[in-house]
């Protein structure tokens, strides 16, 4: 029994919604803002409706985080401490290897030394962004897995715990290199975010991949 | 008495509208029975917030329905509040009234 009038809620909103709230309350929130989407479309206009849903989704999404958070809070402090635990041997990791790699293949097939030596140093600087985002996004894989259903919330929180240093880092740079970062290119201003914050949005997209194909599943089996 | 005995304002409120509406409390009709009675515009995601945390103190009960054709095939969650819940909100309002006694609040404002 899966009927709906001809007019969906945004996808994208309900989406959001089933990302973060937990297995017991999906299907009456989803249900009550279905109900109340319909209700407002056939009252008003469908456009008007889909602000509303939009204005109830976004709210509804923090206090359900909110009250995650409060309800486990001990779970979340574990699974942020070895999340950043799990970051920081990640890190160790993605030098040692990187750069074992590099060298062996720069020695035996592409050797630098020929290539134009800024081309190089992009190339190195986006091969360990590339490598480190890869990373952060098992890190946050992991900890989805690990965090008993709770795959944003526990995500996120590592998110935020790792997004302290990260801004003690960037901040001074950015201070120091303010006028540098206004007049150099959009690509560049994006690449440097990106070298940045790309690893906290890669822990939280872990956790969306976690919970997405885990809905799928459960989706497809109850469908059977 | 416990530390934790007395209602929140919102909790308060979300009882209340659990009392008023009977066997029909769900989170649409929840949410529309506090925007209705005192104007306050709260998401689905508050109102789900408050009752779980008014459920795991024991303050209120909920029981799944049948699902339905125009929720997509999902079901409505009913509330109930329970004995419990019923003299938390007694408790509350006997405070809120003792506390007010012999204020005049009106004219305490003006001033």
């Amino acid at each position: 029994m899966t009927t709906l009038g001809s007019s969906r809620p945004p996808r994208l909103a309900t989406w959001l919604i089933e990302l973060f709230v937990s297995d017991e309350q999906s299907p009456s929130v989803l249900g009550d803002l279905v109900e109340e989407y319909s209700e407002a479309a056939a009252k008003s206009t469908i456009a008007h409706a889909r602000r509303w849903y939009w204005r109830q989704a976004l709210p509804t999404v923090l206090h359900l985080l909110r009250s995650e958070f409060q309800a486990s809070p001990w779970l979340m402090v574990g699974v942020v401490t070895g999340g950043v635990v799990l970051g920081k041997l990640g890190h160790l990791f993605i030098n040692w290897s990187f750069w074992n790699g590099f060298n062996s293949f720069n020695q035996y097939v592409f050797p630098f030394d020929t290539v134009n030596s800024r081309l190089a140093t992009f190339l190195i600087n986006s091969g360990i962004l590339v490598y480190s985002l890869a990373v952060s996004l098992l890190i946050g894989c992991t900890v989805a897995l690990l965090s008993k259903r709770r795959e944003m919330p526990a995500t996120l929180a590592l998110s935020l715990a790792c997004s302290i240093p990260v801004l003690t880092r960037f901040l001074p740079s950015f201070q120091r290199n303010y006028e540098t970062f206004r007049h150099s290119g959009f690509l560049l201003q994006t690449w440097v975010l990106l070298y940045f914050f790309g690893g906290l949005f890669a822990l939280v997209a872990g956790g969306a991949i976690v919970k997405s194909h885990r809905l799928r599943s459960r989706r497809a089996a109850s469908s059977r | 008495m416990p530390k934790r005995d007395f209602l929140g304002e919102f909790e308060h409120i979300v009882i209340l509208a659990l009392l008023r509406l009977s066997g029909r409390a769900y989170g649409v009709t929840v949410r529309q029975e506090i925007q209705t009675r005192i104007g306050r515009e709260v998401s689905i995601g508050a109102i789900y917030a408050t009752l779980d945390r008014l459920e795991d103190k024991g303050y209120v009960t909920s029981f799944l329905g049948e699902p339905t054709p125009e929720r997509g095939g999902r079901s409505k969650r009913f509330f109930r509040a329970t004995a419990k819940g019923l003299a938390a909100v007694n408790r509350t309002q006997t405070a809120f009234l003792k506390m007010a006694d012999g204020l005049r609040l009106a004219a305490t404002y003006l001033q």
